[in-house]
């Protein structure tokens, strides 16, 4: 399967989720004692993680994947966010951002990440300690990460709880937009 | 006649992925949702011979959608997509009545061989 064909789609949706990833972020700040924008920001970062991974995208997926297990430690643990927290979390997803605009182009060893990793290690070692231990995910999990919103309008799931604009993507009856690059053949 | 397919995920590159995984081999994408809400809503409109299903997604995971799916069809064929490291979940869903998984990332043989042990 020619994976290039879905290069411009991962960027594109990508830089979706981390642009609400900020928006996310800046809702936390407002309400640190909040778990819902957390558990925002985890979809999010899965959601990156997934694509990433089935592209192929290895530093992008590590990245996302520490960032993702830090978010559920702090799930988990029930943290209020702290002003270290967020500017981690912050550079995380600036890291991410750049991760992935050099990964469409193939450039993504580029990138030196580990002093960002090793933050993020160690923040997800400290939020475990104090009562946070991440866990495969299990029923509780799930209900955490896809529990109903409350706010919930149908046809903009994405924009409900990021305060992103609804967009052509959140309205999937019609088939969504290609990329315009054009296609080339699979080979079935 | 293609077998007929409603395709389930919060990503659209995902289900874009998918759709022309399946496109590929023949069959019929007829619909697609981002959230567990609109999976059901459009599983009881669409009523597909097949329906892939995340299980990360918002407003409604892909395991309470299958669940209601279950509800009001329960002939309904779901092959459940899950990432690694998911399997608790995929245990979930199977007992909540889906027939089967494929774990991301797709390798499109993989998948195609899902969707036709569940389509039997």
């Amino acid at each position: 399967m020619d994976l290039s064909q879905y290069a411009e789609l991962f960027l594109a949706e990508s830089r979706e989720h981390l642009s609400a990833c900020n928006q996310l972020l800046l809702a936390w700040e407002r309400k640190p004692a909040s778990l819902e924008p957390v558990g925002g920001l985890f979809r999010a970062v899965h959601t990156v993680k997934g694509m990433a991974a089935t592209m192929g995208y290895g530093v992008v997926t590590d990245l996302a994947h520490r960032t993702e297990s830090l978010l559920d430690h702090l799930r988990r643990g029930a943290h209020p966010a702290t002003d270290e927290l967020l500017q981690l979390l912050f550079r995380a997803r600036d890291a991410l951002e750049q991760a992935v605009e050099l990964s469409v182009r193939g450039r993504e060893r580029d990138l030196d990440l580990s002093a960002i990793t090793a933050e993020l290690d160690r923040a997800a070692a400290r939020a475990g300690s104090k009562g946070g231990r991440a866990a495969p995910p299990s029923a509780g999990w799930y209900r955490w990460c896809c529990a109903p919103r409350r706010r919930s309008r149908a046809g903009a799931r994405c924009c409900s709880s990021s305060g992103r604009r609804p967009s052509a993507r959140c309205t999937p009856s019609a088939r969504p937009p290609r990329p315009s690059r054009p296609r080339t053949s699979t080979g079935g | 006649m293609s077998h007929t397919v409603l395709v389930c995920d919060d990503a659209i590159f995902m289900r874009t992925m998918i759709s022309d995984i399946l496109a590929q081999a023949g069959f019929e994408v007829v619909g697609e949702a981002e959230t567990g809400v609109q999976a059901v809503e459009r599983y009881k409109q669409l009523k597909p011979d097949l329906v892939t299903m995340d299980i990360v997604m918002p407003d409604m995971g892909g395991i309470d959608a299958v669940r209601e799916i279950v509800k009001h069809d329960p002939d309904a064929k779901i092959l459940m997509c899950s990432a690694m490291g998911q399997q608790a979940l995929v245990v979930e869903a199977i007992q909540a009545g889906a027939k089967d998984f494929v774990v991301k990332p797709f390798q499109p043989s993989r998948v195609l061989e899902a969707v036709q042990r569940v389509l039997g």
